[in-house]
């Protein structure tokens, strides 16, 4: 329960007035009498005169203090939720607009002792209870928080019974549940005409800025499914496979395991290759969020590598983590990238420290026989312009360095000495890139183009984003013979920038529960098939054009296990496919332990202008006791009339002076 | 218009409060009243004194103009008694023999004590009120046969007393003279008594009027003793409101219509001794046996010192009960 207006409570003070009022010795009526000799002999022995005495302990005074307690709390508006409202004792005037925060976080998949039911499914039983409790006119809104908000939404009874039967279809998406973009979600969601309510239902596993709670614009209401006694957990949180130092050939895992609970446990840690245990031992993890690190050197040729905690706690997904070793899982899909140049040296360093990137470098006179004997998945030229036809016929994207002047790019003079003038900041193919100070030396003047200016002078642009033959393209007009870029920090993060805006992506070895996978296949995929562990493929088509075109997006990633990714181009066939593994693990969702501030910052939360008023699933407790006091006045009333109600005076004859 | 005195009299009483003090003006009587008093006169057994102006008839047999009887002649009787005209009819003597009448001296002494001032029950007249009707009643009917009357009021100290009078043309200046008492103060029975007596020098009948609630009662054992050793014929008409012996109308009294628990405070009329209770149903029962056992003490103390005695309620009607009261304990005949 709470108070609306706890300044009401100061009509408490009624309390008190009314006990010193009823410990005076009030005067009664007088009545003269010719004598009082019998009266005196009519009464017991007088007592002394006093003008307080002990509060008498009568029914009127008990139904006063009774009254004045009734009125006082209806004052402050006392608001209760659940449990009147399960008695159907509500205030509620008129439709709600229900908000179910719904928390789908890899914690909430930890099952509970108590129940044996996980944190969801508790959850979701109480969404249900909740909006089986809505009647026509109601709006129901329901969010599925996860590493990604997944929103539903009902307005008549029809869509409340889908919505219903959508709940109980849900699965925990996984990862970490945003909070705060679900409130500011909510807060956008309120309606005028309703009497907005949002409930909350997750394990306290979760966090939320102030400021973001008090902005919601309604209060919310927060029910922990959390179970206290389940809170300690261990996890594998961190799982990384690198090159050994003294043999780049070789690998080593890098594992990290944290202990949430109270008490130090000793677990044994099984590290398999390919299904083959390869070690085993027994790893002592202090507690409360103790961590220990872990490092095994792997076998060479292991394309699978797998760290598991034998141990039973209440989140089973978080025990065990695996990684996808690049020289197995990504062969099939490396980065081939032609790089065309007679002095390739620079960018050849640059290109080969990319990640995945298998670099193939021809002379500017073996490009029509390199396009020829194989696909690649970027062409970098560097002082070559290659025919339009051989490039039209790729459909590669292209890198162009110091492009010869020519059909492609018409030259309109020299800049001699070409200081950058304007730059497009945000651009990320200038993302990190700083370029104060470089001297770009004397650059090939190129007539304007269809393309965007990145960097450029006064006179013609430095860098720029165009289209080639119907392939992406960036150009680079300076050379890099003749400008220090080369030899700064800039030159690297440039053309890695611009070989990860043209080039595929290279899949991650391993990537946290829910979190959403931002894919770019090779140019020539057209859709995207990924197939989940235990689930039914998804495809997804390669969206076209902008920036962030031939990109897709797959967010479905909420159940730890090996994925399986394939290209398919415009006629369906496989042009490649590759693996990448989801882990449960995760510092933040798998301590299970409730967040203490949770609650306080949750109830910064209050009803704005437009959904004043308060929340209908709460019970406005002021009527029932403004009903109570009446009630009790008519008592007192009654009682007050009842002369053996009314309490004893004392008595004792006073002489007046 | 100069009101006349019948009317005066026959003036219906005035309203006035319900409860409590009341107002002394109020007329006492209505001209049916005072006739029906007219055919009444007191009686007394030994308090007479032979007297011209008297009514009261004898047995002793004298010289008054009031013929009673013819007897033969003897020797010694009064030549001037012989009736000459029987004599010359029967040629017998005769003398005619006359009754002697005797003349009452009536004291009545009134109660003007502010204890008297106090009526507790709706509709009826404050004890002082009741209590002058009755000396008026009483003093017309003195007065009326040729009675020597005596008022005097007493509160802590006798007041100047009215008489003695005789003769009915003092009757109006009685009346009005006991419509212009006010009530006096304390009381002071047996001290007043004792004063009004010492400065008579023949005994009377005396009639106290009064309601007996001034001293102990062995005071008033005392000078009831002292009246009858002094051949004082004394008579005790003892004045009481209904609110002061019947509970429930004390109740009412105290407590208004909604009785029982409701607290007051009692204020002595004479004394403004003040007393807080709350008149639940126990202490009234206690109230009533208390005032019983002080009325049985004083009829008990009247028959022990041979005092007539006559009780009366204001709420009582003065032609029907009182007088009728007064009948038969044979202060009226």
């Amino acid at each position: 329960m709470s108070l609306l207006l706890p300044f009401g409570l100061l009509a408490l003070l009624a309390v008190p007035l009314i006990v010193v009022l009823h410990m005076r010795n009030t005067m009664p009526r007088t009545r003269t009498v010719p004598t009082l000799r019998f009266w005196l002999a009519a009464q017991p022995a007088p007592v002394e005169d006093v003008r307080w005495r002990r509060p008498p302990i009568t029914l009127l005074l008990v139904l006063q203090l009774l009254i004045a307690a009734a009125v006082a709390l209806a004052l402050a508006q006392p608001v209760t939720s659940r449990a009147l409202a399960a008695l159907g004792i509500t205030s509620r005037s008129g439709p709600i607009h229900l908000i179910v925060l719904l928390d789908g976080s890899t914690s909430m998949t930890a099952t509970d002792a108590a129940t044996g039911a996980t944190r969801f499914d508790t959850a979701r039983g109480i969404a249900r209870t909740r909006l089986a409790s809505l009647r026509e006119g109601d709006v129901a809104t329901l969010l599925l928080m996860g590493t990604h908000l997944t929103t539903q939404g009902a307005t008549d009874a029809a869509s409340l019974t889908l919505l219903r039967q959508r709940l109980d279809e849900l699965e925990p998406v996984g990862g970490r549940a945003d909070l705060n973009a679900a409130l500011r979600l909510s807060g956008s969601l309120l309606l005028p005409d309703r009497d907005d309510q949002i409930v909350l239902l997750t394990d306290g596993a979760i966090g939320v800025d102030a400021s973001v709670a008090a902005a919601t614009g309604a209060a919310i209401e927060l029910i922990d499914v959390g179970d206290l006694a389940a809170a300690g957990n261990l996890a594998i949180v961190d799982l990384a496979a690198g090159s050994a130092p003294a043999n780049p050939e070789l690998f080593e895992l890098y594992a990290r395991v944290m202990n949430f609970g109270p008490v130090e446990t000793t677990v044994p840690v099984a590290l398999t290759g390919d299904g083959l245990e390869i070690d085993r031992q027994m790893v002592p993890i202090p507690p409360n969020g103790g961590a220990v690190e872990l490092i095994w050197p792997l076998p060479a040729g292991t394309r699978q590598a797998t760290v598991a905690l034998d141990h039973a706690d209440p989140l089973a997904a978080d025990n065990e983590a695996a990684v996808m070793l690049r020289q197995g899982a990504e062969r099939a899909l490396a980065l081939k990238i032609l790089l065309v140049s007679d002095a390739p040296d620079a960018l050849y360093r640059v290109l080969t420290a990319i990640p995945g990137a298998q670099v193939t470098t021809e002379p500017g006179s073996g490009l029509e026989a390199a396009l020829a004997a194989a696909a690649y998945d970027l062409i970098v030229l560097e002082r070559v312009t290659p025919a339009t036809a051989q490039l039209a016929q790729s459909a590669t994207p292209l890198l162009v360095v110091a492009p010869p002047p020519g059909e492609l790019f018409p030259a309109e003079g020299t800049i001699l000495e070409p200081e950058l003038s304007h730059l497009r900041a945000h651009d990320p193919l200038v993302s990190g890139v700083d370029l104060a100070g470089v001297n770009f030396g004397e650059t090939t003047r190129f007539a304007a183009s269809a393309g965007t200016e990145i960097a450029g002078t006064a006179e013609g642009p430095l860098i720029s984003r165009t289209t080639i033959a119907g392939a992406p393209a960036i150009v680079l007009a300076f050379d890099l013979a003749r400008s220090n870029l080369p030899r700064r920090v800039a030159f690297p993060i440039l053309i890695t920038n611009a070989v990860n805006e043209l080039a595929p992506s290279s899949l991650p070895a391993a990537m946290p529960l829910g979190d959403p996978l931002r894919y770019r296949p090779r140019a020539a995929a057209t859709s995207v098939r990924i197939s989940p562990p235990g689930g039914e493929p998804v495809e997804l088509a390669v969206a076209a054009g902008g920036v962030t075109g031939g990109e897709v997006s797959y967010v479905n990633t909420g159940r730890a296990g090996v994925y399986t990714i394939t290209e398919l181009d415009a006629a369906g066939a496989d042009i490649g496919s590759g693996r990448f593994v989801v882990n449960a693990g995760h510092e933040r969702e798998s301590d299970l332990r409730p967040s203490p501030a949770l609650a306080e910052t949750v109830a910064l939360a209050r009803p704005g202008e437009a959904s004043g008023g308060p929340r209908a699933s709460q019970t406005n407790l002021w009527p029932l006791l403004i009903v109570a006091a009446l009630v009790l006045l008519v008592l007192e009333w009654t009682a007050n009339l009842l002369p053996r109600w009314r309490p004893p005076i004392y008595h004792s004859p006073v002489s007046r002076s | 218009m100069r009101r006349s005195l019948v009317d005066t009299i026959a003036r219906p009483f005035q309203a006035r409060d319900p409860v409590g003090p009341v107002r002394t003006d109020e007329p006492l009587f209505d001209e049916a009243v005072l006739g029906r008093l007219r055919r009444l006169a007191l009686v007394s057994g030994r308090a007479r004194t032979e007297g011209i102006a008297g009514e009261h008839r004898s047995r002793r047999r004298g010289t008054s103009p009031e013929f009673a009887d013819f007897k033969s002649y003897s020797q010694g009787d009064d030549y001037r008694r012989i009736d000459w005209n029987t004599f010359g009819r029967l040629d017998e003597l005769f003398v005619r023999v006359s009754e002697v009448t005797t003349e009452l001296s009536l004291h009545i002494l009134l109660d003007a004590s502010e204890s008297m001032d106090w009526s507790g029950d709706d509709g009826a007249p404050s004890k002082f009120t009741y209590a002058r009707r009755l000396a008026g009643a009483l003093g017309y009917i003195g007065l009326w046969h040729g009675d020597r009357l005596t008022i005097a009021p007493f509160a802590d100290e006798l007041a100047a007393p009215f008489g003695p009078v005789q003769g009915r043309a003092q009757i109006m200046p009685m009346l009005r003279q006991l419509e212009a008492t006010p009530p006096l103060g304390g009381t002071a029975l047996a001290g007043s008594i004792e004063r009004y007596v010492t400065a008579r020098r023949r005994p009377g009948l005396m009639i106290i009027i009064s309601d007996l609630l001034a001293g102990d009662p062995d005071e008033l054992r005392a000078i009831l003793r002292s009246l009858r050793t002094r051949r004082w014929e004394v008579t005790i008409v003892h004045i009481l409101s209904e609110a002061e012996v019947t509970p429930a109308i004390t109740r009412r009294y105290l407590a208004g219509i909604d009785a029982n628990r409701a607290p007051v405070e009692l204020v002595e009329t004479e004394s403004a001794a003040r007393l807080r209770l709350t008149p639940t149903d126990e202490v009234l029962d206690r109230y009533e046996a208390a005032i019983n056992g002080w009325l049985e003490q004083i009829e008990e103390i009247c028959q022990v010192e041979r005092t007539k005695y006559a009780r009366f309620l204001t709420s009582w009607d003065m032609e029907s009960v009182v007088l009728g009261v007064l009948h038969r304990r044979g202060v009226v005949a």
